[in-house]
């Protein structure tokens, strides 16, 4: 049994071992002697000396630990401030990396709350138009339905779509937000109800009753989670729907993006009216088992060539046929969201690099301080591994430290981060200071406490340490420093890289806001319903007196300037485009194509730079006209004057009448498309066809704020008609703004993190610089002795900082393009490697660390030379 | 060996009035305190070797040469006079506790506790 002894004295502290092993192992001996002369067993006693002996070697081991921790502490005591300093600037470090990280560990790493969710995949459509490729087109109702029925690589698939609407029933009507969806979307997502059924195949037929679920939150709401609420009637835009079932406690459906909550109501899309070129419908589907990705997309588009066959001019656009894009369904949620966070990550290890950078060269000035004290040490019998051992502990303590420290600022960083509201970010309920995180911040910790250990470390061990005994009392070693310049030297380098980073996100906030939308956006309001209700799908004069009614409705309020309605609203994606043959110019010229109600320019703004509107009397006296754009004008007429010119659309000529400046469409500082308007009145025939069922975006220009006019508005709307839906109201404003909060969220924490670098590195320099003057005080006393002026002497001190800024610039160039290039993605108008910028950040940081060397060097230039004199 | 309250645990005072009347090593040590205690406590290498570290840091005890020649692989301990009266100290804290038990009737009066 010796080997066992033997074997565990390995685990156990240096100096028990050593001093008593032996003695321990013949003392067992001399047990089991005993033992057998006496004629019993062994065993017994074996087994008790064993255990004695690892419960000693334990609690040696929490002894020597524990006295080892109170001796750091102690020691770290003994210098407050350097030890403030350090935990301070490590705990921001860690703070910042620590919040990036809950916020991936929340936003991307956390598992979609779906059983096999890599089996689920989102199916877009892609589509070539006017050469360009847009990847993630959504599908019409009709598609959908023809990829479930003739598909052979997925088990289920349903298609699905925002919705909202007015419920009441029970007395109270409220606007809900809701979805509408296929009746194999629960089965796609692998979820159940949990009281009731959910939707099955039979419900979609037209003549089956209307029936939705409801979500639990809406359920405990509303009806306090009464269970007889399956087979209740809801009241939902004026018609009777059963409820059939309930969605489960914490159903998510991330890719209901435009909503801002969960939906409360859903709803089954029947199989009415199916049109092939109505789109707007998101798609899902679970695999089949074995299947790939590329089967599925192959099937699918099997499916579409045969579409094709009845519906060309659906499924074929510039003589391509539409092609399927199968994103699972993690990949499609996180995709965008990766580009965007993960330079952020890149960002917070840069100003976690900069902060080791930091703690490391203060940690060396220490040693270097203590460099008799540890000599002492080891001449006393201390070995080398005690004293790095002993620094390690140090390093560890100050890093535990500050992780506790930050994990508390990480809490804090991670709901200032919510607050800003990032767009495009999904699931940051999800962000919290979980147990991942706290592991993530001991490891981040610990990695950090090894990193800035090691430099001072082996700084110390190099070369012979006893010399350092003879030093006499005012000399300041030369050690270290050095490699303390390197460190600041790649400060200056990370620093400059982040601002750079922050300086090409704010240059491209200037740019968005430089653009021209074409249109006036102040207290510029736009209504987007959702879809009519059926009532008006038969009879198309219905649906346009309507529309007045709403139209005179708003316009009579005290308070709105003007009111107009066209079929898609500016910074929205509701456009279509038509293919017509220019007389005399291009033939399948493919532009955008808008009605508009008379005063729609004047709403917006807009003036017609050529020509005129199109008035009453074009309408009266029945000749078909039209206004385009600029970019028709650019890209399709040529030269000439644009008045006059004609087109075709089908077996109708049109007369172009007047010229606008190009309107935004969809994003700011997007390329421009042609577009061409018409009034409504003109062509009900066309109008009712392409937009039956459809609600139209109306936009009013408001005289007072949208807050102070919105109850006002939406009672106006619902006097038209209070069976209709209630629609949402954004000022244009607000959906420009919407368009740039990714890049202003970006931008900000960036900002952050570039002041906290720009920081830690100016204290880095400013440190450094006071260390080499202390270093040269002899050689300044010989100078100034010598008759140098204090300008001289400063000049020369700030040369040697010149030198490290120089290098730090260069490799900070480097760096910098590096991150440019990452960033360049979400730049907009402004060029990754932006001279403007970069000239800017290196002029700051110039400026920055010349007057951070400026004062030490300025103070030891003060020096009384015959004190200088003295140092040795 | 002192905590922090000043007593001395139960294992070191009967490793030092081991050592009272004498050096022993180790294992004889091991062996007197079975003895005293007529077997109620069995002190094992591991945890002697333990409470003797620390009583040598203390200086309550010291090693010195094996006596024997044969016991060249054994080191002899031998209370110091620090040892000696810390030892001293903490039984007669131990007598004025059993004094004030025996004035209270919580000890049976003369009885070994």
């Amino acid at each position: 049994m010796e080997w066992l002894l033997r074997a565990l004295l390995q685990l156990a502290p240096a100096a028990y071992r050593e001093r008593y092993g032996n003695s321990i192992i013949a003392d067992f001996h001399s047990c089991l002697d005993e033992m057998r002369r006496a004629h019993r067993s062994a065993f017994p006693v074996t087994v008790r000396a064993v255990a004695d002996l690892l419960l000693a070697i334990v609690r040696e081991q929490i002894t020597n630990g524990t006295r080892s921790i109170v001796y750091t502490l102690r020691s770290l005591a003994r210098t407050p401030s350097v030890t403030l300093a350090m935990i301070v600037t490590l705990a921001i470090g860690i703070a910042a990396n620590v919040a990036a990280f809950a916020v991936i560990n929340g936003v991307l790493l956390s598992p979609l709350p779906f059983p096999q969710s890599n089996r689920i995949v989102a199916v877009w459509t892609k589509i070539w138009v006017d050469n360009a490729e847009c990847t993630h087109c959504s599908s019409s109702l009709y598609t959908s339905f023809a990829y479930r029925e003739q598909n052979s690589t997925f088990t289920s698939l349903a298609p699905y779509h925002d919705w909202s609407g007015i419920v009441s029933g029970d007395g109270r009507a409220v606007n809900l937000q809701g979805a509408v969806v296929g009746a194999q979307f629960l089965d796609v997502l692998g979820v159940h109800v949990q009281l009731g059924r959910g939707f099955g195949l039979g419900d979609e037929n037209a003549s089956a009753p209307n029936v939705a679920m409801i979500s639990d939150a809406f359920w405990a709401q509303r009806f306090e989670r009464d269970p007889s609420v399956i087979g209740r009637n809801l009241v939902v835009q004026g018609k009777p729907i059963r409820i059939i079932g309930v969605m489960p406690r914490n159903f998510v459906f991330p890719n209901f993006t435009r909503v801002s909550e969960q939906p409360a109501l859903f709803l089954i899309a029947k199989r009415t009216d199916l049109n092939p070129s109505v789109g707007g419908w998101g798609i899902i589907g679970r695999l089949r088992p074995g299947i790939s990705y590329e089967q599925a997309a192959r099937d699918l588009d099997r499916i579409i060539a045969t579409l094709a066959g009845t519906h060309p001019g659906v499924y074929r656009n510039d003589g391509r046929l539409n092609e399927v894009n199968i994103v699972p369904l993690p990949d499609d949620l996180f995709g965008p969201m990766r580009l965007v966070l993960l330079p952020l990550f890149g960002a917070v290890f840069i100003v976690l690099l900069i902060a080791c950078v930091n703690v490391a060269n203060l940690l060396i000035a220490r040693t270097v301080g203590r460099q008799r004290d540890i000599a002492m040490r080891l001449a006393l019998g201390a070995t080398r591994a005690d004293t790095m051992r002993e620094m390690l502990m140090e390093a560890l303590v100050l890093a535990l430290a500050s992780a506790c420290i930050g994990l508390v600022g990480a809490y804090y960083a991670v709901q200032g981060y919510a607050a800003l509201h990032p767009a495009g970010i999904h699931r940051i309920d999800r962000i919290a200071i979980d147990g991942h995180v706290i592991v993530y911040a001991v490891a981040i910790a610990t990695l950090s406490a090894v990193a800035t250990s090691v430099l001072p470390a082996l700084v110390l061990m190099r070369g012979p340490l006893f010399a350092s005994l003879k030093e006499g009392r005012f000399q300041v070693s030369t050690r270290g420093s050095g490699v303390r310049s390197a460190l600041v030297v790649v400060q200056i380098a990370c620093a400059f890289s982040l601002v750079v980073a922050c300086g090409l996100l704010v240059r491209s906030l200037q740019a968005y806001a430089n653009v021209d939308l074409g249109f006036n956006a102040a207290k510029l309001v736009a209504i987007e319903p959702p879809p009519v209700s059926a009532a008006f799908l038969s009879n198309e004069g219905l649906q346009t007196q309507y529309f007045e009614r709403l139209r005179q409705n708003l316009a009579a309020l005290p308070g709105v300037a003007s009111v107009a309605y066209a079929t898609a609203a500016p910074l929205s994606d509701g456009e279509a485009d038509e293919f017509v043959n220019i007389l005399g110019g291009p033939r399948n010229a493919d532009a955008l194509f808008e009605f508009v109600s008379p005063e729609y320019f004047a709403t917006m703004g807009t003036q017609v730079v050529r020509g005129r509107a199109i008035t009453t009397e074009d309408v009266a006296r029945g000749r078909p006209v039209a206004v385009v754009n600029e970019q028709f004008v650019r890209r399709f007429l040529g030269r000439g004057d644009p008045i006059g010119r004609q087109f075709l659309n089908g077996d109708t000529t049109f007369t172009i009448v007047g010229v606008v400046p190009t309107i935004t469409v969809n994003r700011v500082g997007e390329e421009a498309y042609p577009a061409m308007y018409f009034a409504i009145a003109q062509l009900p025939a066309l109008w009712h066809t392409t937009y039956s069922g459809f609600n139209v975006p109306f936009m009013v220009r408001l005289r007072l704020p949208l807050a102070a006019m919105k109850d006002a508005l939406l009672s106006a709307w619902r006097a038209a008609d209070p069976r209709e839906p209630m629609p949402e109201l954004a000022t244009m404003t607000q959906l420009e703004l919407e368009q740039t909060a990714n890049t202003r969220a970006n931008a900000f924490v960036l900002g952050v993190l570039a002041l906290i670098a720009l920081l830690l590195a100016i204290s880095g320099t400013a440190s450094v610089a006071a260390y080499s003057a202390a270093r040269r005080t002899s050689e300044i006393g010989v100078r100034m002795a010598l008759g140098a002026a204090r300008s001289d002497i400063v000049s020369m001190l700030i040369r040697g900082t010149a030198l490290l800024l120089t290098a730090g610039l260069g490799i900070g160039l480097l760096l910098a393009a590096v991150a440019s290039s990452a960033l360049r993605p979400q730049l907009f108008g402004t060029p990754a490697f932006d001279p403007v910028t970069y000239a800017a950040v290196a002029a700051i940081l110039i400026v920055a660390t010349m007057i951070a060397s400026f004062v030490p060097a300025y103070r030891a230039a003060s020096i009384d030379p015959a004190k200088a004199l003295r140092y040795e | 060996m002192a905590q922090p309250n000043g007593t001395i645990p139960p294992a070191a005072l009967y490793v030092l009035l081991a050592l009272s009347d004498g050096e022993r090593h180790g294992y004889a040590i091991i062996k007197e305190i079975d003895a005293i205690t007529h077997g109620a406590l069995t002190v094992l290498p591991g945890t002697l070797y333990r409470i003797i570290k620390q009583l040598v840091d203390d200086g309550w005890i010291v090693e010195v040469d094996g006596a024997d020649a044969k016991d060249e692989r054994r080191r002899y301990y031998r209370l110091t006079p620090r040892g000696r009266k810390a030892a001293q100290t903490e039984v007669a804290r131990m007598a004025m506790i059993v004094s004030i038990a025996r004035a209270r009737r919580l000890a049976p009066s003369g009885a070994r506790v």
